[in-house]
């Protein structure tokens, strides 16, 4: 589970334009939507696009991402739980 | 000085003249339909298409083939088509072209497209004197890309460079064609509805994509037709200053925009008789819609979309609309608002449920688009 | 009677510089990527704005040119954001974004076009970002031209601000060329009243300004 969270924030720094971040300087059950990493709309869209290109996972209705995306402890969590 | 609508032409996925538009819509019927075309998109998808066999049969004696782009030929047939109805001179220096497209000839930079046409083409200036090289008209053309609202913008453009006393006539152009491009792009933001598009419906799951091409020519001088004759008053724009996809939550940045579009028409909102709205059935869009009209006290208002029948035809929506709610006025007639059914914005507004005569002199035409932005305009009978 | 604009201040990005007023305020000494170029002329001015690093070039080149031309001269703080518009051309539309968008689904195997791209697919994108970080509501547009018109921009601006709405309105030229490698920003500040540097918004000024190395 650690490598996958150390992963994911690699893949979201990158993703996300995450200027001046580092993967150790983001915590994994600190909320990415609000005010820490100022996340939108878009990034929420991206962060769908990641699910899908780099594991598989499909998720066809938005809406739905607002729980899964939460921090990056529970999309770890979803990801593990739903990689194909 | 006044500014009137000479002549108009459509072509969207609902016919190839203004009068093929306004049968399809008394009937109800869509142009939106299930495309299964692989080379397109790599799965079905509701798309509002013109019939490309169709246009080039008509524009066979016209426009060679291998010369101009898609796009570029219903440019030329839909210019020349409104030009056939006014006394306007294409050829003049005192008539000013002015073209509005958010991608313009984008299939040229897909490699996947053969094409003997010069690259140059992909410039959207190259594109625009490419129409304005075949009709001789020997001004500079004006073009604007200002994501969907480019329409509206390039209407009430063409109106302000007449009242400048520079030219005395504008054809104004506004078209857009569906590619994998644009395709692709709508479906990353998950904003496609399944099935043909629900304008401000409790239901409604977002846009249609469509495509299409129409032609309004404007003139300082009245030419008198069997229709009843139509000014452009003021209009303008705006900006959320919000986000840069989604709109304002707030409906204020429109608000503004119709705000200074009655100022500068010297009405109030009391002297608005029909609303066309931008109405693209994603859920903020319609819902910011519903929030300016109530900001600017037009919640009695009759208000509908078009794009349950079109779709949303991007840079040629502004024209094509335009041209749909001038005959609105011009025929006393309200067009029902396709797919809607049950109001589902938080903010009360009137949407036109079904097709009937209406006593009607004054419209409002608004859109919005990506990057915050606004714009209305408002048409009105003459006498 | 019908007096026109003045151009209170004005940017001017290419090659290696960035001129506000004709000074140099920033400069980089070696041969830079364009993308690495803005974002050290950006991060020289040490305003912090975490949403640069998500815009395209195109909006981070016009983004720049804003921000070291309000550095210079800021808006008034007493007017309305409706008081304030902004009206930029360019010749490439947004067509560096566009190619990316277009590469992101040649390959069908390898299909994930972005959202985060795609926005970016539309050159009135930059008139959004900038209106976000300065409040600017009012009227704004985006026109093509092959070149920086400016006889068409002294006009059109002079006549928007006649309308006495905008009092303030930023204006320019924002090109990037398709293969983002080649970049010229020139963005100037048009005010209805003040007239610091005694120039009138004339097609001949804004030429000068413009043509000046």
């Amino acid at each position: 589970m650690d490598e996958l969270i150390y992963q994911l924030k690699q893949q979201l720094i990158e993703a996300l334009n995450l200027e001046d971040i580092t993967p150790e300087e983001i915590d994994a059950e600190a909320p990415l939507f609000g005010d820490g990493l100022g996340l939108d709309s878009i990034d929420a869209l991206e962060i769908i696009l990641l699910l899908e290109r780099h594991y598989g996972i499909k998720i066809d209705n938005p809406q739905q991402g607002s729980k899964i995306f939460f921090s990056v402890k529970t999309l770890a969590e979803y990801v593990t739980a739903n990689k194909k | 000085m006044d500014i009137f609508i000479s002549s108009e032409h459509i072509i969207s996925s609902l016919g190839l003249n203004t009068s093929e538009h306004l049968d399809c819509i008394e009937s109800e019927k869509t142009g939106i339909k299930t495309i299964n075309n692989s080379e397109l998109y790599p799965e079905p998808v509701q798309l509002g298409l013109i019939d490309r066999n169709a246009l080039y049969n008509a524009t066979a004696s016209m426009v060679d083939p291998k010369a101009y782009t898609l796009l570029e030929t219903m440019m030329l047939f839909s210019i020349s088509q409104a030009a056939s109805q006014s006394n306007v001179p294409l050829d003049s220096p005192r008539t000013l072209f002015v073209f509005s497209t958010t991608k313009g000839n984008i299939d040229l930079i897909n490699p996947k497209q053969a094409t003997n046409l010069p690259s140059e083409r992909r410039f959207l200036s190259q594109m625009a004197q490419a129409v304005c090289n075949f009709f001789n008209n020997p001004n500079k053309p004006v073009i604007i890309s200002n994501a969907c609202i480019s329409g509206v913008l390039a209407i009430d453009i063409a109106a302000r460079l007449i009242r400048t006393g520079m030219y005395d006539h504008a054809v104004v152009c506004g078209g857009d064609v569906v590619s994998e491009f644009v395709i692709s792009g709508f479906q990353s933001f998950k904003s496609i509805s399944p099935t043909p598009c629900k304008p401000y419906d409790a239901q409604r799951d977002g846009l249609s994509l469509g495509e299409g091409c129409a032609t309004v020519i404007l003139s300082n001088q009245l030419q008198q037709t069997t229709k009843p004759s139509i000014r452009v008053l003021g209009g303008a724009s705006s900006n959320d200053a919000n986000h840069i996809s989604g709109p304002s939550r707030t409906g204020d940045g429109l608000f503004f925009a119709i705000r200074s579009t009655l100022q500068k028409s010297n009405l109030q909102a009391s002297d608005i008789d029909y609303i066309c709205a931008h109405g693209t059935a994603t859920s903020f869009n319609d819902e910011m819609e519903s929030k300016a009209v109530n900001l600017a006290k037009m919640s009695q208002v009759p208000i509908n979309s078009f794009k349950g029948y079109i779709g949303h035809t991007l840079g040629a929506a502004g024209v094509i609309e335009s041209v749909l709610s001038i005959a609105s006025l011009q025929q006393q007639k309200l067009f029902k608002t396709l797919g809607y059914q049950q109001l589902g914005v938080p903010e009360p507004i009137t949407v036109i449920d079904r097709t009937a005569p209406a006593q009607l002199r004054t419209c409002l035409k608004m859109a919005s688009g990506f990057g915050g932005c606004n714009a209305a305009l408002i048409f009105q009978t003459v006498n | 009677m019908n007096t026109k604009p003045y151009i209170t201040s004005w940017c001017r990005i290419q090659s290696n510089k960035v001129c506000v007023n004709g000074d140099v305020q920033f400069t980089s000494n070696e041969a830079l990527a364009t993308d690495e170029f803005l974002k050290q002329a950006f991060k020289a001015m040490n305003k912090p704005y975490m949403k640069f690093y998500k815009m395209d070039l195109l909006s981070k080149l016009g983004f720049t040119a804003a921000e070291y031309l309000l550095q210079a001269n800021p808006f008034s703080e007493l007017l309305d954001p409706t008081e304030k518009g902004i009206v930029l051309s360019n010749r490439s539309a947004s067509l560096e974004t566009d190619t990316q968008h277009q590469q992101s689904i040649v390959d069908r195997d390898n299909y994930f076009p972005s959202p985060a791209v795609f926005v970016y697919t539309l050159p009135n994108i930059v008139i959004g970002e900038i209106c976000i970080k300065n409040a600017i509501k009012g009227e704004n547009i985006f026109f093509i031209s092959d070149h920086f018109d400016t006889c068409f921009t002294a006009e059109y601006i002079g006549g928007l601000m006649s309308e006495n709405r905008i009092k303030n309105c930023i204006f320019g030229w924002i090109e990037l060329s398709d293969d983002g490698q080649f970049f010229d920003a020139f963005l100037a500040m048009a005010s209805a009243s003040e007239n610091p540097l005694n120039k009138q918004l004339t097609a001949e000024n804004l030429a000068a300004l413009y043509n000046q190395q």
